[in-house]
């Protein structure tokens, strides 16, 4: 039976009706329960101890704070930390409860759940990260900033983010157990993050060294993000790895139908 | 409206529905019956596509559409209440039908209009405002049976509607069933046969991952007269008399001790029985059957090999 132009508008609405109604629901479940208060309450008392602190120590040098805000050791222990946590009750609670069953009886496809539990968990760590924008502008009362390098930093954090919030949706497909599914995210995060290191195995000009610097998040944060450059061929390689993940994140979703 | 032919479904090496064929005519409200752990939630499941049926599987359709070819199709046909209804708990009533509305499709007006006819119907407007979380497991229920109608889907398929409900209300979910057989072809599983001899007009008995019998009221009231149990006394409890019955064609279980012995038959046995204690030389003191129910026919389908 062939589909006619109308059929296929008709899909496309409910497809993003469907997609905007689980984004709501998750972004509501998430208030809903005090982790999102405590992640939130953390975060922003880390971030800011850590901006007086840093900004004591640089003696108001706001192009040293902003790098260490965007490169410093709390920024990568909350970068790793943090999307796991918000992540791993996305599809693994659904599961142990059973609402699961419901969402995928209504005929509610693969790809409005999953982008779904996307938008609200890459929304909420949008608004943690956008969290540190009030510590910049109350430093700006005091000295000059470059406007410019918080800006590509922030969305160098905003792209990062989406990489991993996909890391840990698909992680949370894989179990039906939480901490499994941010162990799994966590150890993929580091993963990443440690693809740095690897670059030393090599020498300098060697293809793998090469390939290792492409993926690695930290050199791309000292070497654009930092600096106020926002470089395509890694905006391309985060939102693909990303899709890549979400088609991944599906394909598991689809094996527990022949489970 | 719901037909399956040759459906069959493994879980790893474990046999679970073996070439079950069963069919639910549009209009019509199907018991779906059998001990725990045969298959009836697994048919359920694959009937509302959460589950796939093994490749080997003849085709499964519903509302014409096969679970296979279009399982989105099938499941905008469907209302589906699983056995215990899962919850959003930090959810109110209300904003978990508004949710489940827009998976479905519905908005604005008509989603509005749904939600009041559907919180009217299943008795929720007390608790529209409450979270959840905080319902019984009766109520809980009911919004799922709420839920399941939201779409005015031609077939629901409710496993165990009324568990957990109290009677009053075991009582209005039955009346809403029966009202409800002139829109919707309706499956339902159940363990109280008595509220399926009510309210449905077909059967279907599933036992060892295979349908014993599917048919219609007519058919099944004709074999539970047939199955049901007949009482035998017999003067001075003769010796080996509990074994010689149970040899007699169709009986598949005697029971009781002493002078009353308890047949359970798939067919009439009486004469068979009087025949017996004639060639025995027993004294027959009473022949009695006992008024039949689906429940024996249910234990005579089910214990033939189940035990």
């Amino acid at each position: 039976m062939s589909r006619t132009p109308g059929d296929l508008t008709s899909a496309r609405v409910r497809w993003g009706s469907q997609t905007l109604a689980i984004a709501r629901r998750e972004w509501a479940s998430l208030f809903a329960s005090p982790m999102a208060y405590i992640v939130l309450f953390v975060f922003v008392l880390v971030q800011g101890a850590t901006f007086r602190f840093h900004t004591i120590l640089f003696d108001g040098d706001m192009d040293l704070v902003t790098a260490s805000t965007f490169g410093g050791a709390t920024f990568w222990l909350l970068w790793l930390l943090v999307p796991p946590l918000v992540t791993m009750r996305s599809f693994a609670e659904e599961r142990r409860t059973g609402t699961f069953e419901l969402l995928v009886t209504t005929g509610v496809g693969d790809g409005p759940q999953i982008l779904g539990k996307w938008l609200a968990a890459w929304g909420f760590l949008a608004l943690l990260w956008g969290s540190v924008l009030p510590l910049f502008l109350l430093a700006e009362l005091h000295g000059s900033l470059d406007w410019g390098i918080v800006a590509s930093a922030l969305v160098g954090v905003l792209l990062s983010n989406a990489l991993l919030v996909s890391i840990g949706i698909f992680s949370s497909t894989l179990s039906q157990n939480q901490l499994v599914a941010a162990v799994v995210a966590f150890s993929l995060n580091l993963t990443i993050f440690l693809a740095n290191q690897l670059r030393a195995l090599f020498p300098p000009s060697a293809i793998e060294s090469r390939f290792f610097e492409y993926i690695s998040i930290p050199y791309h944060f000292a070497r654009d993000f930092c600096l106020g450059v926002v470089d395509l061929r890694t905006l391309v390689l985060y939102l693909g790895l990303a899709l890549a993940l979400g088609f991944a994140a599906g394909k598991v979703l689809e094996r527990r139908r022949w489970a | 409206m719901i037909e399956v032919e040759r459906l069959r479904r493994t879980f790893g090496s474990r046999e679970v529905l073996r070439d079950i064929s069963f069919e639910v005519p549009r209009g019509e409200v199907a018991g779906f019956l059998g001990r725990n752990g045969v298959g009836k939630t697994t048919t359920m499941r694959v009937l509302t596509t959460f589950l796939a049926p093994d490749p080997e599987s003849g085709p499964v359709r519903v509302a014409g559409h096969d679970v296979r070819e279009s399982p989105r199709e099938v499941c905008r046909s469907i209302g589906y209440l699983p056995e215990s209804m899962p919850i959003h708990p930090e959810l109110r009533v209300e904003e978990y039908l508004r949710y489940r509305a827009r998976l479905k499709g519905l908005s604005g007006a008509l989603a509005r209009g749904r939600i009041a006819t559907v919180i009217e119907q299943c008795d929720l407007g007390s608790v529209s405002r409450r979270l959840l979380g905080l319902l019984s497991k009766g109520y809980r229920q009911r919004v799922g049976l709420a839920d399941a109608l939201l779409a005015e889907p031609p077939v629901l398929i409710l496993d165990e509607p009324t568990s957990g409900l109290d009677p009053r209300q075991v009582a209005e979910v039955r009346q809403l069933i029966a009202s409800l057989r002139e829109s919707c072809t309706i499956l339902l599983s159940s363990h109280v046969l008595g509220e399926v001899e009510q309210v449905c007009d077909r059967i279907i008995i599933l036992d060892d991952g295979r349908v014993r019998i599917s048919e219609g009221r007519e058919g099944w009231t004709r074999r539970s007269e047939r199955a049901g149990l007949l009482e035998v006394v017999l003067a001075g409890a003769p010796k080996g008399a509990a074994a010689a019955l149970g040899r007699i064609p169709g009986v598949s279980a005697v029971e009781g001790v002493g002078d009353a012995l308890q047949l359970r038959a798939d067919r009439d046995v009486r004469e068979a029985v009087f025949r017996l204690a004639v060639a025995e030389g027993w004294t027959l003191l009473g022949l009695t059957a006992r008024p039949a129910t689906l429940e024996s026919l249910f234990l005579s389908v089910t214990g033939e090999e189940g035990g």
